[in-house]
């Protein structure tokens, strides 16, 4: 009686050190911080697509190909940088066939997102850089 | 009776022990569940971005390309099913779906239809988004294209698919110009008796030349051409003027934007006959060819 006593102290201890150590984890926090990378994301996307909806990137289209000048094409990547800072974004890149046309900001530990900027002459493309982890990796 | 005792104890024990572990790894199960639908749901939103921007590349690369087909076919008789496949074998899309593979990013994109057709005019919602006019004039070009565009993660399940319908409108405005076209074309190998009193008679052509082409346009269109005039007796009391209208080129004034197609071209050249009595004392320059250029605008 005294060993079946014993027993059952002891598979008692066990649970409740199993159960300590779950709720030690703190499943909210891990679920904080999911939850605050997801509204990082959303806040990019609409900050991504509202340049979208406003033309933004339509207008960077139009001074990448007249080509004459290369003020108002800084200009307008300085805007759209301006508008995606507060989201997360610390750099932008212009590519033309794998080659950098133009650097804004910082392109240094981010993770990277395509926009692909079709002209009548080439294919551009608008590297954003965002600070932190990729998401899809 | 002990062994009985001490082994329902153990069990009452070691039920409880397994079924701690049970609820743990259910509650380690959700964690996992819920961790990774945020995850989905995260790269979702991401897919939705690339979703946008295929939206953007493939409108716009479709109306630039609408553009260069309007340059190359202006000469020639404009058919909208010709347009049509030629504008759908210019839209390769490969080239963004390679793009886009590079990061980490599965495409798939199928036309389902494109569609040429009369815009009623007004303002464009995804013209401005493209960077392209917004405001467009009854009479122009209107794309239509409806696809379905697919965006998913190579490294996770999540991703987008969409049918998706594209109101995109090129702001030439295709189909007035494609009646002044007709209506000059109309004018072709027409004689017309023209009664000619005093002054100089080329000069009284060109006038009614102009008059003809003019009545032809719209108050927002010019024209371009060059003339040809040859003077033949046809007998002893009359006269023919031959005016070979060459180079026609209608242009729509409304279309000042940077996209290159402004005009439309009339094939060939347009024959216009005079025929006129001789008067004793006149001169008729027989045998000269005279050639002349016009710019033609109402007001």
């Amino acid at each position: 009686m005294n060993s079946a006593l014993y027993d059952s102290i002891i598979a008692l201890i066990l649970s409740s050190l199993l159960l300590i150590i779950t709720l030690l984890v703190n499943p909210v926090i891990l679920f904080e911080d999911s939850l605050a990378k997801l509204k990082k994301v959303e806040e990019l996307e609409e900050g991504i697509k509202d340049l979208f909806e406003q033309g933004y990137f339509g207008k960077l289209a139009n001074s990448l190909n007249s080509r004459r000048s290369p003020e108002e094409f800084k200009a307008h990547l300085k805007e759209i940088f301006e508008r995606l800072s507060s989201r997360g974004v610390v750099g932008l890149r212009v590519l033309v066939h794998g080659k950098t046309v133009y650097t804004y900001g910082s392109t240094e530990r981010a993770w990277t997102l395509k926009i692909i900027i079709p002209s009548s002459r080439d294919m551009y493309v608008l590297e954003i850089f965002i600070r932190g982890d990729s998401y899809d990796s | 009776m002990i062994v009985k005792s001490h082994f329902s104890v153990s069990a009452l024990c070691l039920g409880f022990m397994l079924i701690t572990i049970l609820l743990l790894s259910e509650v380690i199960h959700y964690m996992t569940f819920y961790s990774n639908l945020i995850t989905g749901l995260a790269v979702t939103k991401l897919c939705d971005v690339y979703l946008t921007n295929l939206q953007y590349a493939i409108g716009r690369r479709a109306l630039l390309a609408l553009d260069e087909l309007l340059i190359k076919m202006k000469r020639g008789d404009i058919d909208l099913g010709h347009l049509k496949d030629s504008l759908l074998e210019k839209l390769k899309l490969e080239d963004l779906i390679e793009t886009l593979s590079e990061d980490q990013v599965n495409v798939h994109i199928s036309i389902l239809d494109v569609e040429l057709r009369r815009s009623s005019g007004g303002y464009y919602v995804t013209n401005h988004i493209l960077g392209f006019p917004s405001r467009i004039p009854s009479g122009a070009l209107e794309l239509v294209i409806k696809l379905v565009i697919g965006v998913s993660c190579s490294n996770n399940y999540a991703g987008v698919k969409r049918v998706i319908r594209l109101v995109i409108s090129h702001p030439i405005r295709f189909f007035d110009l494609l009646e002044i076209k007709k209506s000059i074309v109309s004018m072709n190998s027409t004689i017309q008796i023209i009664k000619w009193d005093e002054g100089n008679i080329t000069e009284f052509v060109l006038s009614v030349v102009k008059r003809e082409l003019l009545a032809c346009l719209d108050e927002s269109s010019s024209l371009k051409c060059s003339l040809t005039l040859e003077f033949l007796r046809e007998n002893t009391s009359t006269f023919l003027c031959i005016v070979k209208i060459h180079n026609v080129e209608i242009i729509d004034e409304l279309q000042d934007s940077f996209l290159k197609a402004k005009g439309m071209e009339v094939n060939g050249y347009i024959v216009l006959i005079f025929s006129c009595e001789l008067e004793r004392d006149s001169y008729i320059p027989f045998h000269e060819t005279l050639t002349f250029h016009l710019f033609l605008k109402k007001n």
